[in-house]
């Protein structure tokens, strides 16, 4: 190798990044975590978007199934419960039993 | 690809944090040596580096198995430098090469070269660039080279053959 293909060599490798960085590591989990909560708040809009037009559309069938039985306010009550939770995400990430099965789920119909 | 390298890969796409996280200890060095010289610009550089890892959490499962992982991960990185190109690729290369040199350690390489080669890369066509980067600095062949780019290996071997030889005319006209 020549005087000058050394001295590129040289200059072509000078001021490496570090073989071991823990704060890039760190940024690259942050940016993985905003990714994260993008997706979850996006999909948290959209059901909640989907949810609230079936109840629109179908306030009526509702309201007329309520006045059949007036009990039936409890169930209705319990769904509108469980909406709010599921919304707020808490069930997702209080559950491990839940992101199994969500990610079971996820396998079979992307495999 | 080494059987450490598969076994990581499997266990990211099993949802391992830890696993990831020695993925990027392993090749963050690559991928960023790469992205620094391509674009000439160290914080821009670094800020694609981490968003080439993010991609490869995300899309974990593009990954063929008989495939090389530092390989993967420098071709998703060039496919992100490529399309970034026209947003910021130029900005700011020129200005911050005096910067980033005299920030930076000496090595084993004089000032002036260093400045020459930085300033030359610079002036290369993009996939020239490239080419030079990954077979002259990353250390690969000419055809995992031309994996990363997409492109034909004669290409690439022709890009490497012409921008060594732009690379050494900047240094001997500096002498």
């Amino acid at each position: 190798m020549s005087d000058l293909d050394s001295r590129l060599t040289a200059a072509l490798n000078a001021d490496p990044p570090p073989s071991r960085d823990a704060r890039f590591r760190v940024e690259v989990l942050l940016r993985i975590e905003r990714a994260r909560f993008k997706q979850r708040v996006l999909m948290t809009l959209a059901v909640a978007f989907v949810a609230a037009a079936l109840v629109a559309v179908n306030a009526q069938a509702i309201e007329s199934w309520i006045a059949m039985d007036t009990s039936r306010l409890w169930i209705v009550a319990l769904g509108a419960v469980i909406a709010t939770f599921s919304l707020s995400g808490l069930p997702i990430e209080a559950l491990p039993g839940f992101r199994g099965v969500a990610r079971i789920l996820g396998r079979w119909l992307y495999p | 690809m080494s059987d450490d390298d598969r076994a990581l890969i499997a266990a990211i796409r099993d949802g391992s944090e830890t696993a990831f996280n020695t993925l990027v200890d392993r090749h963050q060095q690559a991928v960023r040596t790469f992205l620094r010289r391509l674009l000439g610009n160290d914080a821009d550089a670094d800020d694609m580096a981490q968003e080439t890892f993010l991609a490869a959490w995300t899309h974990a499962r593009s990954f063929r198995d008989d495939g090389d992982v530092r390989s993967w991960l420098c071709g998703i990185a060039w496919r992100k430098a490529r399309g970034a190109q026209r947003s910021w690729f130029r900005r700011s290369a020129r200005d911050t090469v005096h910067h980033e040199l005299s920030s930076g350690l000496a090595g084993g390489a004089s000032m002036e070269d260093r400045l020459a080669v930085k300033a030359a890369l610079q002036t290369l066509p993009l996939e020239q660039r490239a080419a030079v980067t990954l077979c002259l600095v990353c250390g690969f062949s000419h055809s995992e080279a031309a994996n990363i780019l997409g492109a034909a290996l004669g290409t690439v071997k022709s890009h490497v053959l012409r921008g060594r030889e732009r690379l050494r005319e900047a240094i001997e006209r500096k002498t």
